[in-house]
């Protein structure tokens, strides 16, 4: 798993700093929850760990086959429309396909306190819990966060 | 990844849910290392993280079926709020957010849904 850590870029002078801009111009905030896509995909290939021990046996859940492409780097999420967006436009909210329960996603911004003084983030979570079927071709229930 | 179930309660007729845990998980350094996988020196760090997000108040609800992503559900959007806090041994970052703050929320979904082979069965 790996966390965004949406407010500990540092400056150039080794400070942190809210919401800096990458060299590429796009803010960080245009694209978090893009890069939260990443962290599942991530945690996808390396979940379940019970396929090291078994060939026939892997638990690993499928991403779904869209998403988007920050930096030209297909992430297999959907970040969530804003709650004034009618949610007929809604993109899956589900990072795993072939899975059948309950979904959760968000996006939250905010503030916060370091000892370098305060700090602005922007945060998509979420969850699914339910039955998938996992990459063996087999069905499996579990729970999986989004961070 | 995989959570513990305990992690995520649903109680979907009333429009609420909570995701809460506390793990351990990586400090990438930026996000632009993240995405690309190509980290500064000395980086990733094993930094340790709790949150607490919740879903809740029911702003619209509805079915939706998107043939061309392979899914439909019922979904509502909702309220949200996140208390959360990290803190990286190693370089000594901490950060601890604000209290929850409703007003603070983007866009929240939470649903029952079913996709790929489920979608089509």
């Amino acid at each position: 798993m790996k966390l965004i850590p949406r407010s500990w870029t540092r400056d150039h002078h080794g400070r942190h700093s809210p919401e800096p801009q990458h060299s590429s111009g796009i803010s960080r905030r245009q694209v978090l929850g893009a890069a939260a896509g990443l962290v599942v995909g991530a945690g996808l290939s390396t979940s379940a760990g019970a396929q090291d021990r078994n060939p026939h046996i892997d638990e690993s859940p499928l991403p779904i086959p869209g998403g988007v492409s920050p930096f030209g780097i297909l992430i297999h999420h959907f970040p969530v429309i804003a709650n004034s967006t009618p949610l007929s436009a809604l993109s899956d909210p589900s990072q795993i396909t072939d899975f059948n329960g309950f979904v959760g996603l968000n996006r939250i911004r905010g503030t916060g306190s370091s000892p370098g003084g305060p700090l602005t983030f922007q945060a998509d979570m979420g969850f699914m819990d339910g039955v998938y079927v996992a990459a063996d071709g087999k069905q499996y229930q579990a729970t999986f966060g989004f961070i | 990844m995989a959570v513990p179930r305990k992690s995520v309660d649903v109680h979907f007729g009333s429009g609420q849910a909570a995701f809460q845990l506390t793990t351990q998980t990586f400090d990438d350094h930026d996000l632009l290392s993240s995405l690309t996988g190509s980290f500064p020196a000395g980086f990733p760090q094993i930094a340790e993280i709790t949150f607490n997000v919740e879903w809740s108040g029911i702003r619209d609800r509805q079915h939706v079926r998107n043939e061309a992503q392979n899914f439909e559900g019922d979904f509502m959007q909702t309220g949200s709020t996140i208390e959360w806090s990290a803190v990286n041994p190693s370089s000594g970052v901490q950060f601890t957010s604000e209290p929850a703050n409703p007003a603070g929320v983007v866009g929240a979904v939470i649903g029952r849904e079913r996709n790929g082979v489920f979608f089509r069965s």
